[in-house]
């Protein structure tokens, strides 16, 4: 059945104009919203250009402008706060003073309260994050109940300020918090605690539970005092050691290495020859970095052990001792009466040291 | 103590953040030093090719070129790039982002945030005009 031109056209048309009209004001729509956004990366773009210039001049106690460190509006106010933390992140001593001072003149900690309850994530954990900045002091007990925020950045934005206070009050429920993180996670999270350091260390070691029904905060431990330098927790480290879990003495095992003090010594060498390839990795790399040449007669004979990632630690730590390291690989890679197993990785670390320049 | 040191001396700053970027160059030409900046790698590379500069100041993590990347291209280049000093400033406390650093060729190496006096005191020890004789 044909269809009458004469009812048909009208339809047409009229569905024409109607999906003329949708797509004209989608473009519309999208032509004032991209205005929009233009508009607001110039103003940006223009407060950027202006504190550019004259924040530096304000910091280094040269002639400044006042006027073109104002903040104007509500938008200009955290643009500013947000340029002021980078400024922070960046500078330290003597110009965090004047950053703290400028902060409090132009009133940008105005509506705090108000941000850290904010609907949005990103503005509490932006105002989070400001709290620990520029040390307000005050404010560190109100960042506590963020920590239990749905937001998994907003709680890691308050544990953070919460760390850069460095008040023990609050080691118990950041460390809680981290261990309420998934596993996966746990290491890279607990990388706020080093703010917190060195002042948390002696704290964790009179606090945490026993290590064998905890042995994951101790881990974190023995990882914190090794970055840290904390000598003084060596005796623990060495209690560490008889712990039944794998995990805690390797990471005991990399903070001796990284601690590079000599004490040690004697705990650490029984490792170079345990039943678990793991430990004896670890425990060659402690014994070359604390030992130096007195290590090399170890080293040397761990390059013919039976698992691969041993002869290859074993040869990386002597690599790591320096030119006597290296003379004992090369003499090695030469021997043809050395333990094949020992040639072929003296000559793969050789050719490693070579490609990397340090041959 | 007068040093002299800042006359003369071309500083070239390879950082990508702008915030930092313009405080360290402020501070610079505070104590007289002249600064180039550049965001990345290979505009540095571009830059050391057309001018000489007495030091380079660089950023480990950029975008394109890293860091190690610039310094070892730097230090491969041979003569006149061999002996140029070159200092590293970066958000990293990994030691073995400092390792790194030092093995590809910096000659010294500073965390952030920086410290501005110690900054031109690290400057000056790699910069300073050579001693003279020791000894009487």
């Amino acid at each position: 059945m044909a269809f009458d031109p004469d009812i048909l056209h009208p339809f047409l048309l009229m569905g024409t104009l109607v999906l003329a009209g949708l797509v004209a004001g989608l473009a519309l729509i999208s032509t004032y919203t991209q205005w929009r956004l233009d508009q607001a990366n110039r103003r940006r773009i223009a407060c950027h250009q202006r504190w550019e210039r004259e924040l530096p001049r304000y910091l280094f106690g040269a002639a400044f402008d006042l006027a073109d460190l104002a903040v104007r509006n509500e938008e200009e106010r955290t643009l500013f706060r947000t340029y002021l933390e980078r400024t922070r992140a960046a500078i330290r001593v003597e110009e965090v003073d004047r950053i703290l001072e400028l902060y409090r003149m132009l009133r940008l900690e105005e509506g705090r309260e108000q941000r850290l309850a904010s609907r949005t994530a990103k503005v509490r954990a932006l105002a989070a994050a400001e709290v620990g900045l520029f040390e307000i002091t005050a404010w560190y007990p109100k960042l506590l109940p963020l920590l239990a925020d749905e937001q998994a950045h907003v709680a890691y934005a308050a544990a953070r300020s919460l760390c850069q206070s460095k008040d023990l009050r609050y080691a118990g429920p950041v460390l809680s918090w981290i261990q309420g993180q998934p596993y996966y996670q746990v290491d890279r999270v607990a990388a706020i605690l080093d703010a917190f350091c060195p002042v948390l260390l002696p704290w964790l070691e009179a606090h945490l539970p026993e290590p064998s029904d905890h042995p994951r905060e101790w881990r974190l431990f023995a990882r914190l005092v090794g970055v840290h330098r904390h000598w003084q927790a060596i005796p623990r480290l060495r209690e560490l050691l008889t712990s039944e879990d794998l995990e805690l003495r390797c990471a005991v095992l990399h903070a001796f290495q990284v601690l590079a003090n000599p004490e040690p010594w004697d705990a650490i060498l029984p490792f170079a020859t345990a039943p678990d390839p793991v430990l004896r990795m670890h425990a060659l790399r402690a014994l070359g970095n604390i030992g130096g040449p007195r290590a090399t007669p170890i080293l040397l004979d761990a390059l013919a052990d039976s698992a691969y990632d041993v002869r290859r630690h074993a040869s990386m730590a002597l690599a790591d001792i320096g030119s006597a390291g290296m003379e004992n690989l090369q003499w090695v890679a030469e021997d043809t009466s050395a333990d094949p197993f020992a040639r072929d990785m003296a000559r793969e670390r050789l050719d490693w040291l070579r490609a990397e320049g340090r041959l | 103590m007068t040093r002299n040191w800042a006359k003369d001396t071309r500083i070239l700053l390879v950082e990508d953040d702008r915030v930092a970027i313009h405080l360290y160059s402020y501070r610079l030409e505070l104590e007289g030093l002249e600064v180039v900046q550049v965001s990345n790698g290979i505009e540095a590379l571009e830059r050391l090719h057309q001018e000489r500069f007495s030091a380079v100041i660089s950023d480990l993590l950029m975008p394109g070129m890293s860091g190690l990347q610039l310094i070892r291209q730097i230090r491969s280049a041979g003569e006149p790039w061999r002996d140029l000093p070159i200092l590293v400033l970066s958000a990293s406390r990994n030691e073995q982002d400092q390792m790194d650093a030092f093995r590809a060729g910096a000659d010294d190496f500073m965390s952030k945030p920086v410290s501005a006096p110690i900054l031109m005191e690290r400057l000056y020890r790699l910069i300073r005009p050579s001693r003279g004789p020791a000894g009487a």
